[in-house]
């Protein structure tokens, strides 16, 4: 069976490599393939700081009517290319007509790179590594990922049709945590202590923080700093930090849960002080290089945009406040939530284990 | 008084009474990681090339993060070697696709932030999103690791008779039982990001093949993928260096001269 399963799943990322590379024809766009290219430096007009490059491009159209016809377009582009891409032969561009004639496309501009392939392509790498390497377990752990996107979309939807967003979310964190741990571990002891250790845990947490920023009128914390400005930014920003903590507790206490258990099961007299003393050691290890992960993980984003801003001459203090301060709390936060997931893990899993070990 | 100072307090608090003084030092190797990355930025903005940046940062923050809090010893000298290895494999991926799909810098809708600056030409973006991806991956790679060789040290203390290949299997073993869980763990990080992304998309209307082709939703794609490869090619990695430390030379068990 897991020859036939490698064999299908090979077979059908060849198709999706294959394909992805032949979809213009899907797209209502018109799409224009680059034929060929002529680079000019340039004063950029936009920043003059920055040494700016045009190119002259021709590109083929590969949908519409009117395939196979020639266009030239502009492309201006900075050699650091923060906004704009510098494109290369080949390269599938989404094109927009800026003058018809007859209902005939005479004159285009660039819209965008198409991109999807790559999309594709990773996508495909990540999936076949998942099997090779996971084999079973990593096929549940695909499922589990999917499952997941379905609550979170689902979430979305809901909270975009009206229904308020702070229900929405515990609602979507107790399914997210409960389905994700079951998943991993089945259904019996060893997940219901992680599922209650995860709640208790990330509830605790973002109480905490939610006091914290009460109790200082959430000085620090600066909201205008949010990209893609959404209507409610604090809300939002917490629902942001009660996932990643989630995620964060939740493999804790499964690690914990786990190891409890084992120890549980491999010496079936072990008195109760010495379990909870092995617990912690265990917890010890991985408290630091999980919250190692999480403030790694969040602060990545940030630094492109530190790099402008240092660029641009702002102070380090006003970046260190003003642009990593949403980073950090949420990395605080969900540091915090981990910590306390050790012992919580220990009492809920000694409580319910006692009885009875699972296998 | 900020919220930040008062969290960071709680969490010191927390973490030397949870773990004492192996607590104290996961908390020091925390503040050192992130004042080194800052102090990786400040030389990123004056032009030193992103790469080289990164391959040190990630030498230093696994240095840290390993040999300071757990000593240097087999397990941890394992995991460095294996977690190098998937950086720099993944960097070499991301590189090559990640600058063919031109997810670099920022997108469109992002541009009114930025109006007032100047980008100048020291910043190479092609190499700064690089730089953000694998930083962004290597807290997992490294729990990953740790996470491997760490119980594969203890099986072998229990069994010294095993092979390298079973030890290799056995670490494999514990690899696919911790990656369903990281990977979960990084999608949920990431996530908590991707909300008001999303929002946008669906509140201004784009299509759907508007969206998936747009630059700063590949980038997030990206970004949450390029860390599942990295999990994933760290556990072998791991499993393989381990084996390999344990076990030097493989020698015949039965009449073996």
């Amino acid at each position: 069976m897991k020859k036939k399963l490698i064999v299908v799943m090979v077979l059908i990322s060849a198709l999706i490599y294959l394909g992805v590379d032949r979809n213009d024809v899907f797209y209502s766009e018109p799409i224009g393939k680059i034929i060929a290219i002529e680079e000019t430096e340039i004063s950029s007009t936009d920043d003059v700081h920055a040494t700016g490059i045009q190119q002259k491009i021709t590109v083929q159209l590969t949908n519409t009517k009117q395939k196979s016809a020639t266009f030239v377009v502009i492309n201006q582009s900075t050699v650091g290319q923060a906004f704009q891409e510098r494109y290369m032969l080949n390269d599938h561009l989404f094109l927009k007509p800026i003058k018809m004639n007859n209902g005939k496309m005479v004159a285009v501009t660039i819209s965008g790179l198409k991109r999807d392939r790559y999309m594709a392509y990773i996508g495909i790498l990540f999936v076949l590594l998942t099997v090779f390497i996971g084999q079973k377990k990593g096929v549940m752990s695909l499922i589990s990922v999917c499952v997941n996107a379905l609550f979170f979309s689902l979430f979305i939807l809901l909270y975009l049709k009206g229904y308020p967003l702070m229900l929405l979310a515990v609602i979507m964190s107790i399914a997210l945590a409960t389905t994700s741990i079951m998943l991993v571990c089945g259904i019996n002891r060893k997940s219901a202590a992680a599922i209650v250790s995860t709640l208790l845990c990330t509830t605790f947490s973002m109480g905490l923080m939610v006091a914290v920023m009460y109790f200082t009128g959430e000085k620090g914390l600066y909201f205008e700093e949010m990209e893609f400005m959404p209507h409610d930014p604090v809300n939002l920003y917490l629902v942001g930090v009660l996932i990643g903590t989630l995620g964060g507790v939740m493999d804790i206490a499964i690690s914990m849960a786990s190891a409890l258990n084992e120890m549980r099961q491999t010496h079936t007299e072990l008195p109760h002080a010495t379990w909870v003393q092995s617990g912690f050691e265990v917890g010890k290890d991985i408290m630091g290089t999980m919250a190692n992960t999480l403030v790694l993980a969040y602060m990545s984003g940030s630094i492109a945009l530190m790099l402008i801003w240092f660029q641009n001459n702002v102070p380090f203090s006003y970046v260190l406040s003003h642009n990593l301060n949403l980073e950090v709390t949420r990395a605080l936060t969900s540091s915090i939530g981990i910590v306390m997931s050790i012992p919580v893990s220990i009492f809920v899993s000694t409580f319910l284990l006692k009885k009875g070990s699972v296998s | 008084m900020t919220v930040q100072t008062i969290l960071l307090l709680i969490l010191l608090i927390g973490m030397i009474a949870v773990g004492g003084w192996k607590g104290f030092k996961s908390f020091i190797g925390l503040l050192s990681n992130f004042f080194i990355l800052f102090f990786a930025l400040i030389i990123m903005a004056v032009g030193v090339n992103p790469i080289v940046v990164t391959l040190v940062l990630s030498i230093a923050i696994t240095s840290i993060t390993l040999f300071f809090t757990s000593g240097f010893n087999e397990k941890t000298i394992a995991a460095c070697v294996a977690v190098l290895l998937t950086v720099v494999i993944t960097l070499f991926l991301t590189l090559h696709m990640g600058n063919a799909a031109q997810i670099q810098g920022f997108s469109p809708e992002q541009y009114e932030s930025f109006s007032s600056f100047s980008f100048g030409n020291t910043l190479d973006f092609k190499k700064i999103i690089v730089c953000e991806m694998i930083i962004g991956l290597l807290g997992a790679v490294i729990d990953v690791a740790i996470s491997i060789t760490s119980p594969l040290q203890e099986i072998y203390q229990h069994q010294s008779t095993m092979s390298r290949k079973a030890l290799f299997r056995s670490g494999m073993e514990i690899g696919s039982d911790i990656l369903g869980t990281m990977t979960n763990t990084l999608l949920f990080a990431y996530l908590g990001g991707f909300i008001t992304l999303i929002l946008w998309f669906v509140q201004f209307n784009y299509a759907f093949a508007h969206i998936i082709n747009s630059k700063v939703f590949c980038s997030e794609v990206f970004q949450i993928l390029s860390s599942g490869i990295g999990i994933l090619l760290v556990i072998p990695l791991s499993a393989w260096c381990m084996a390999y430390m344990l076990i030097p030379q493989q020698w015949r068990q039965v009449g073996g001269k």
